[in-house]
């Protein structure tokens, strides 16, 4: 990868940091081509190595059956051999993105940006998706090469578009054959974002949603009687900014989000809440890393 | 209640429809795009309006802008309470002017009280009002007639000052009378703590006199009594200390002597007693001091200044049927120990032996015996050890002469009405000092002893109402107590003295406080009417300079128990009445204007 396209997402130290790291998700994915991570495969050259206990999202195909048949309880082989993890990454480009100093936007695209270091180095399979009107994804990249398109498509991405978040979560579920793991990175301005996440969870991917918010979102400096516009409806709120009002918004801001969070952690997903001008290394290593996303 | 400027209500209307416009004003609010509204609550408390119209909506701004609105124009409609039998159109206030009104019970003192009252009547006057002010002092005075200009009023107000005097409230009413009385529906209002003399006749015409008593407290001790006396031990001064208060009270008492302290202790005197003390002073001292350190609330009556001198205090025994001008002018003398009788006691009849217990015998149109006593003085009857043989009375004879020397120093027969005057012939040795048309006036003998005979009765005639008639005691006194007094006389608070002078001459009088007065004299004399604060006057520079010292002696001054009601002779008692006047309301109005301002500006700022 160049150093010159690097440099647009990610600064030089920022790689150094995510070279060293390694995704974790929880559950284990089929691969379809050899990689650096342990994964079970049927067929050609798979080794058995353990049983462990069936969880949810597993390939059923994958379980024991005369095991089920004897024991009652669900038993998932293993086996000892190199897979690649396909991971999506997929990055929220509605309109509602193109807000906040530094915009969430470009902190969604560098954080994707970043899973794509942290993945091409794990020897993972990445696709880029964008959840916008007009549909847009990569194709499954691998290595130094692939990241280097990965960036080149997200430096291309743009916030646009008059449609909630979670209708472009679901378009993208339905063209997300291999299950895997699913980094969405959204600002999750969107009420009905949770189902939406099920519905991800649903078809098989562990679901990581890094909710970006600008740091005006997360405490609003505003006063005045003002007309809110939401940027992606263009339907209008009459308010007085004041304390009462501002304090209803932290509110309903908390509860929205706790509901996004357990909406994604009821599928044994991951959540997590980042400023969009926090550095990416100080991200991974002290909030990724020390929630065990990556290792 | 009442409105002086009833006018002013209506700019309640378009002030107040105003502030409701700008409510009705639909609020421009500035377009802000969020990233998503549907987190921000529909909250709208509009603090601000400045376009189109809209429905009004409830809103505490605009009921408390109302609120304070209304509090303000009652306040420029000059709201008042009105109550009933407080000031008419027409008014005199008196303000007492007397020692008492310094009794420190209540803040700052009584005359204090007074005054801030006397300025809060001024500012409740209405337009068309009339007020006249009076201070009623040892010489009531009107500071400002009946006008209705407040400015002048409140110029008034600010120039009443309070004496050590005993106050003449009685007269003070009698002026008010004459300026209101037949006024309809006019009031006088007296502003007193009730401690004055009793009240003679006054005619009330039609006007009601509102008394609003002033003070709180009776707690005083005072020096009552102060003199000196040789004694076989030397010189003694003899110190008598009262409570007029209704509670025990205790004090330090210090004698000092030339402004050293000779004597000092603490004595505690039951209510309405009297504790004395004899203390040993030096033989040679000028001035002798008595002072309390916890007087009670009166200040004015916690010391007392006489001469050193002996001389200066004088036991006076009066003959008489009664004789209220008598009396009256011989107590108002510091110096005088005065007694009382209608006839002369046995042990005072001269015997040829013995000494008298009195200096002075006056007999008051009673016939003159042979007392032991150094002085005898005899108004009217002569009596057969005068120095005169009495004759017929001749009416209202024309004065011819005086001789302004001695006794007569000072003394003026001139304008004054003297109704029957004996005809009179000296005995051997009377001295003629002062005749009528119908012979000796009055005469003085002075060995072997000091006899003076005035041939008229006081009670027939007005001269105990003349300058003349204070001058005169206060020289027979000095006559009898001799002329050893080192310059110093002594005199009560509120006393006048007259001195001889050049017309058009000047005498500068140095008050206690250092302060000087020039006195222009006229018609041959300097009247000095203002001793009416405690402590030492010089009147006169350089060694014709004489110095007087002024006491406090009044027991009506010094018992400071505010009265509740006063009779007045002829009449009904005043009672007091309750605080009864227009109460304007726009301090307390604006007070509120600006409460509830404050409150709006709290909900503005929390809101914004």
């Amino acid at each position: 990868m160049s150093e010159q396209t690097l440099n647009s997402l990610l600064d030089i130290r920022d790689v150094r940091v995510l070279e060293r790291l390694r995704l974790k998700p929880r559950k284990s994915f089929t691969g379809r081509v050899r990689g650096e991570r342990l994964a079970r495969q049927k067929g050609v050259s798979l080794e058995f190595k353990d049983y462990r206990d069936y969880s949810e999202g597993d390939d059923l195909r994958h379980i024991d059956w005369n095991v089920l048949a004897r024991l009652g309880v669900p038993i998932v082989k293993t086996y000892q051999d190199e897979e690649d993890l396909p991971v999506y990454l997929l990055v929220d480009s509605t309109a509602s993105m193109d807000y906040g100093e530094p915009g969430k936007l470009q902190m969604a695209k560098r954080l994707a940006a970043a899973f794509g270091v942290v993945a091409g180095r794990g020897g993972d399979s990445v696709q880029g998706v964008s959840l916008a009107d007009t549909p847009n994804r990569t194709r499954f990249l691998r290595g130094r090469r692939g990241v280097v398109t990965l960036m080149g498509w997200l430096d291309s991405l743009r916030a646009k578009g008059a449609h909630p978040v979670a209708f472009h979560l679901k378009q993208a579920a339905k063209v997300m054959n291999r299950s895997g793991l699913a980094v969405v990175l959204t600002d999750g301005m969107d009420q009905h974002l949770g189902p939406a996440l099920g519905q991800l969870s649903a078809a098989g991917h562990e679901v990581w949603l890094v909710q970006v918010l600008s740091p005006f979102e997360i405490d609003p400096g505003i006063e005045g009687d003002l007309r809110l516009i939401d940027a992606e409806s263009g339907s209008a709120v009459e308010i007085t900014a004041n304390g009462p009002t501002l304090d209803a918004y932290r509110k309903n801001l908390a509860v929205h989000n706790e509901a996004l969070k357990q909406s994604v952690l009821r599928y044994g997903g991951r959540y997590s809440l980042v400023a969009s001008d926090m550095a990416i290394s100080k991200v991974f290593s002290e909030v990724f890393q020390k929630a065990g996303w990556v290792e | 209640m009442n409105f002086q400027s009833p006018l002013s209500l209506l700019w309640f209307l378009p002030v107040g429809g105003f502030i409701l416009a700008l409510y009705l004003l639909r609020l421009r609010r500035r377009d802000f795009v969020v990233p998503a509204s549907f987190l921000w609550p529909e909250r709208q408390d509009e603090v601000r309006a400045n376009s189109l119209f809209q429905k009004l909506k409830f809103n505490w701004l605009w009921v408390l802008q109302l609120l304070a609105l209304l509090f303000l124009v009652l306040g420029l409609a000059r709201w008042q309470m009105r109550q009933e039998n407080v000031q008419g159109l027409t008014s005199v206030v008196i303000v007492d002017a007397s020692a008492s009104m310094g009794a420190t019970d209540v803040e700052p003192d009584r005359f204090g009280v007074a005054v801030k009252r006397a300025a809060e009547l001024v500012a409740a006057m209405k337009p068309g009002d009339q007020m006249a002010l009076v201070e009623a002092g040892a010489t009531p005075r009107v500071l400002v007639g009946l006008s209705q200009d407040p400015a002048k009023l409140r110029q008034g107000v600010e120039s009443l000052k309070r004496g050590d005097a005993p106050s003449d409230v009685g007269e003070a009413l009698r002026l008010g009378m004459a300026l209101v009385g037949r006024e309809a529906e006019s009031r006088i209002v007296l502003l007193s703590d009730g401690c004055f003399e009793p009240v003679g006749a006054v005619s009330r015409g039609k006007s009601q006199i509102v008394y609003e008593p002033i003070g709180t407290k009776s707690a005083n001790l005072g020096v009552q009594a102060l003199g000196t006396a040789e004694t076989p031990e030397g010189l003694q001064a003899y110190v008598g200390i009262k409570n007029f208060g209704s509670e025990d009270a205790e004090s330090a008492v210090t004698v000092f002597a030339d402004g050293k302290s000779v004597f000092s202790e603490r004595v505690t005197v039951g209510a309405g007693q009297t504790v004395g003390r004899t203390v040993k002073v030096p033989g040679d001292a000028e001035l002798v001091t008595a002072k309390l350190d916890s007087g009670g609330f009166l200040a004015a009556d916690d010391s007392r200044t006489v001469p050193g001198d002996p001389a200066g205090s004088l036991r006076v025994l009066l003959v008489t049927k009664g004789n209220m001008f008598l009396e009256t002018g011989l107590n108002l003398d510091a110096r005088v120990v005065l007694d009382k009788a209608t006839a002369v006691p046995n042990t005072e009849l001269y015997t040829g032996t013995g000494k008298s217990n009195y200096d002075l015998v006056i007999f008051d149109s009673l016939p003159e015996v042979a007392v032991k006593a150094p002085a005898v003085v005899t108004f009217g009857a002569g009596g057969k050890d005068s120095i005169v043989e009495i004759g017929n009375k001749t009416r209202s004879p024309e004065i011819l002469s005086v001789q302004e020397t001695g006794i007569m120093d000072g003394v003026n027969f001139e304008g004054v009405y003297l109704e029957d005057v004996y005809s009179v012939t000296p005995k051997a040795g009377a001295q003629i000092l002062a005749s009528a048309a119908n012979g000796p006036l009055v005469l003085i003998k002075e060995n072997p002893k000091k006899q003076v005979y005035l041939g008229f009765d006081l009670l027939n005639g007005d001269f105990p109402l003349s300058v003349s008639f204070p001058i005169l005691l206060g020289n027979l006194l000095d006559l009898a107590a001799g002329s050893n007094q080192q310059g110093f006389s002594t005199l009560v608070t509120g006393q006048t003295v007259g001195i001889p002078g050049k017309d058009g001459s000047v005498l500068s009088v140095k008050e206690p406080d250092g302060s000087t007065l020039d006195v222009k004299a006229l018609n041959g004399r300097f009247t000095l009417r203002n001793f009416d604060r405690v402590g030492m006057y010089t009147v006169g520079e350089g060694e014709s300079a004489k110095r007087f010292l002024v006491n406090l002696v009044s027991e009506r001054e010094s018992n400071i128990a505010p009265v509740a009601e006063f009779a007045v002779a002829g009449g009904d008692p005043v009672k007091a009445k309750a605080t009864e006047r227009f109460a304007d309301l726009w301090k307390p109005l604006v007070a509120l204007m600006m409460g509830v301002l404050a409150l709006e500006w709290l909900i503005f700022m929390r809101r914004s």
